[in-house]
């Protein structure tokens, strides 16, 4: 299981210069649009290993840095 | 028949909705269908036979994938979890091999009948090249109406049924309904099946207030159509069809009017036909979302032919990226490149890719090429400026929030797509290149190109009315429900007062060239 | 009486429509031209200023009758009154509703209905389209003058309009212009013959039982063009008029061609003819009306004092136009 500062430091790599909390909206504040999803998803993928299908690039998935850590605990069940 | 035009507005709509409301609920449907196929052979004849190849082979194709998916489902809890892996890699080895068949059977007619003679010709003059005297040729098709949207929704159909989103339909009529729904297969919306499916096969009750309001979206894209559009064409046309004899300011001006005219036209259109829909009850998806509040190319995109750019986002960018060839070339960049190209490298193909598609699904040529290519650029650029923009001026991001800043990207995204206008309304990319130099020469001639001194002024207001009205819209004010509040005579003023304008300061009879729709080309 | 919601719904979305078309109505009127001189193209709105039932032949055709036909000649030479109502791109459809306006202040004995409408058609339309635009435009004034919202003044809502102007020419519009063509062979046989559309075949039909209810007899006129005419269209005609039982004078072809020579009669090439040619189909047609009908010399008479002063204007314009088209031809 991994923790939401892992998701955070991996965000902060992505968007230098990015502070949010771990509830705060990312997509419809325009914080991450589609280019920065595919980029999380990317270092998503290489960091922890996962593979990632095309369906799980929901929007609902990303919406907030909770999301994100569901999402990725749950891929790697 | 064009959605502006006497019979389609006064004969077919009326009568399509006509039987649609007087049929018993179950076979609403058929005359849906009736409406549609008749319409269609109507524009396209004996091409009808592409649209009703590509249904029956999307139809069967998706019956295939719904059958693989309940047999996957019924015999998975019976077996252990080795054998249940192993049936599941089988399973979707399947399912891969018959969406790749559809694919390969939809964006083959697509290439086929629209791409092969661009193809052709870059492949001779690449040929020409060689030493020795080697040329090709291949047959010219004609289009069929609608290819490069039935082709792409049927394969977004195929795509969702694969992904478990949606249900594959049990019959071809339904599949072909979906296709050929005569308000979207000329010009768009792509309409994803499980957003309309249930409206076109259960319709709703014939409602009044859906009625009414869909006639009064229909009379809003006339309007567009006809006062606005219609009317910038004759600037337009006159500057871009005979580039070489106008610079400057003649130039500057034909490119804001085509920005005009296209938005105008094209969001009309949408209006006409999502108008034509609502009648009908069936939700079609909206293409425009006030484009010029636009702050970045990127968000441009977002909120111009949406339905476009949520396809390519949806079931290229995305799956593109994540694929498994892409993986390795980013983890390849990440050996040679670091950590931060390796993940932005794989997001960059994809991207490329992608505007590349944008670009070339809007025509055959190397202009389009170019086009998308010019918008590949600006994105790149951006992102690639953005780390590096925040160090520099470490106050942007505050500044971002402040209202005279958003103006400023409002306006900077303005000009950034006015050239892309440019780019993509002229003869050729030689043509291009020449009408982009000439902005800087100046212009000796009159600026009153084909029209006098009021009809620019209708423009100016018809301008300054869409503004306002997109205004309202973005925040979130909903105008028809607001109009519907109103007393009668006011409502009926309002609603007269649309008819008379559109049959006043409409563009249209001797004085004007019929300009047939844009977008229906394609 | 109560009833139920989808009647009130008709009922009110009728009266919506019917409020509409009195909107509709009176807007188109006050669009429309304050002189009847703008009424139409070329000079077919002044035959609204001639006195009442004065025209004795009425010729109804397109830009190439406007150039073709000059009845004041008719007139100056043996009286006959006639009138050439024509205007650029008039169909059979525009024929029909015009000439049912006309005969409210006219009585014609003859109707010259010329055949270039019948195959006329401006190539980006279809013939659904042409008809159902020309129909509307003929039923709803708004549509054929809505452009004039650009010429509209104050004064246009206030005064009564003034349709008392008139054409000396009488619809005819004398070119002097000189862009000829070689005198070639356009009306060979290909062995083809191209069949009038059938709605215009309709409205043509509808024009000829117009004509009958108003005791006018109906002649079927080509005047020469050597562009835009041949064999195949006369053959088409040529049914109609069979089919119709109406007598048929087609001027291109050689046993009735009035001696037209192609290097200078036509002002652009072969469309349209100039005063040269108009006078010679002019003559030719006089010749024929006065051998085939009975018409009556109204020069001098009481009632048709106006004709008789714009007789003596033609009369005095006349050698001007004669000498300049003779300049541009290059005869003497």
């Amino acid at each position: 299981m991994h923790t939401i500062d892992e998701i955070l430091q991996i965000l902060s790599e992505v968007k230098p210069g990015i502070q949010v909390e771990p509830d705060a909206e990312l997509v419809r504040t325009g914080v991450l649009d589609s280019v920065d999803i595919m980029s999380v998803v990317m270092a998503l993928a290489e960091e922890f290993d996962l593979e990632i299908s095309p369906l799980d690039l929901k929007e609902e998935n990303f919406h907030t840095a909770n999301a994100i850590l569901e999402l990725v605990n749950r891929l790697e069940d | 028949m064009a959605y502006n035009s006497f019979p389609y507005l006064c004969i077919f709509l009326p009568l399509c909705w006509a039987a649609w409301a007087l049929l018993p609920q179950r076979y609403r449907p058929a005359a849906l269908l009736g409406g549609s196929l008749i319409f269609y052979w109507l524009m396209a004849g004996t091409y009808t036979v592409w649209l009703l190849l590509a249904a029956a082979l999307t139809w069967a194709l998706g019956l295939g994938l719904g059958r693989l998916q309940e047999l996957q489902a019924a015999t998975a809890p019976a077996l252990d979890p080795a054998a249940r892996k192993a049936a599941k890699k089988q399973f979707t080895a399947l399912q891969k091999g018959l969406v790749t068949a559809g694919v390969a059977g939809l964006l083959g007619l697509l290439i086929w009948l629209k791409y092969l003679p661009f193809l052709v010709r870059s492949l001779n003059s690449l040929l020409a090249q060689l030493p020795f005297a080697l040329q090709v040729s291949a047959p010219s098709f004609v289009q069929p109406v609608g290819l490069s949207f039935f082709t792409l929704m049927a394969m977004s159909y195929l795509f969702d049924v694969r992904r478990g989103t949606t249900r594959p339909a049990t019959h071809y009529w339904q599949v072909l309904l979906y296709l050929s729904f005569w308000p979207h297969v000329v010009e768009g919306p792509f309409d994803r099946w499980g957003q309309i499916s249930p409206a076109l096969l259960d319709p709703p009750k014939p409602d009044y207030r859906a009625f009414t309001f869909g006639v009064q979206r229909i009379l809003w894209g006339m309007m567009k159509k006809l006062i606005i559009a219609d009317r910038a064409n004759m600037y337009v046309k006159a500057v871009f069809d005979d580039w070489t004899k106008y610079s400057g300011a003649a130039v500057l001006v034909a490119t804001l009017l085509y920005t005009l005219q296209l938005y105008a036209e094209f969001s009309g259109c949408m209006d006409m036909v999502l108008g034509a829909a609502e009648c009908f009850g069936v939700p079609l998806a909206e293409n425009f979302r006030q484009p010029f509040f636009a702050r970045s190319v990127s968000e441009f995109w977002r909120r111009w032919h949406i339905t476009l750019g949520a396809w390519l986002r949806e079931y290229l960018f995305q799956p593109v990226i994540v694929s498994k060839p892409m993986m390795r070339f980013g983890k390849w960049c990440r050996t040679r490149f670091g950590a931060a190209l390796g993940r932005s490298m794989p997001v960059w193909a994809g991207l490329l890719l992608t505007w590349l598609a944008i670009g070339l699904w809007h025509g055959a040529g190397w202009l389009y090429v170019v086009y998308g290519l010019y918008y590949f650029l600006l994105q790149w650029l951006g992102e690639l400026a953005e780390p590096t923009l925040l160090r520099v001026c470490p106050g942007l991001a505050r500044w971002r929030t402040c209202r005279w800043y958003k103006l400023w990207q409002m306006v900077r995204t303005f000009v950034l797509v006015n050239f892309g206008m440019l780019l993509f309304r002229s003869n050729g990319t030689r043509a291009a290149l020449d009408m982009l130099a000439s902005l800087l020469r100046p212009y000796e001639g009159s600026l009153l190109i084909k029209l006098d001194v009021q009809d620019l002024w209708v423009l100016v207001i018809g301008a300054v009315v869409l503004l306002v009205v997109d205004l309202l819209h973005e925040r979130g004010v909903a105008i028809r429900e607001s109009i519907a509040r109103q007393p009668l005579p006011l409502r009926w003023a309002v609603y007269c007062g649309g008819m008379l304008a559109v049959m006043i300061f409409g563009a249209y009879g001797d004085n004007y060239d019929p300009a047939a729709f844009i977008y229906a080309q394609f | 009486m109560s009833l139920q919601t989808w009647q009130k719904n008709l009922l009110r979305i009728t009266a919506f429509l019917l409020v509409l078309l009195m909107l509709v109505l009176a807007v188109g009127h006050y669009l429309m031209p304050q002189s009847n001189r703008y009424l139409e193209g070329y000079t077919a709105g002044g035959i609204l200023g001639e006195d009442f039932d004065t025209i004795d032949v009425l010729v109804l055709g397109d830009s190439n009758a406007a150039q073709g036909i000059a009845p004041m000649k008719w007139y100056d030479e043996y009286g006959i009154t006639g009138y050439t109502y024509a205007a650029g791109w008039m169909s059979m459809y525009n024929l029909y509703y015009r000439l049912k306006q006309i005969y409210e202040e006219q009585n014609p004995r003859v109707v010259v209905l010329c055949t270039a409408p019948a195959y006329s058609k401006k190539s980006s339309e279809s013939t659904m389209q042409s008809a159902l635009g020309d129909i509307a435009d003929e039923l709803l004034p708004l549509l054929r003058f809505h452009d004039n919202w650009k010429y509209l003044r104050p004064d246009n809502l206030l005064t009564e309009k003034d349709y008392s102007w008139r054409d000396v020419n009488k619809g005819y519009t004398p070119i002097t212009d000189v862009a000829g063509r070689p005198n070639t062979d356009y009306m060979y046989d290909t062995g083809a013959s191209e069949s009038i559309p059938f709605l215009v075949k309709f409205y043509m039909q509808r024009i000829l039982q117009l004509c009958a209810d108003h005791d006018s007899e109906v002649l079927l006129v080509t005047v020469p063009a050597a562009v835009g005419w041949n064999l195949a269209r006369h053959n088409g005609v040529a049914a109609f008029a069979e089919e119709n039982g109406v007598p048929y004078l087609d001027f291109n072809m050689a046993e009735y061609n009035p001696g037209i020579d192609w290097t200078t009669d036509t002002a652009d090439g072969g469309t349209h003819l100039n005063w040269l040619g108009a006078q010679k189909v002019t003559a030719a047609l006089g010749e024929y009306l006065l051998e085939q009908y009975s018409l009556e010399d109204h020069r001098g008479q009481p009632g048709y004092e106006t004709w008789d002063i714009d007789a003596q204007s033609y009369r005095d314009l006349l050698p001007d136009i004669d000498s300049r088209v003779r300049e541009n031809a290059g005869i003497v």
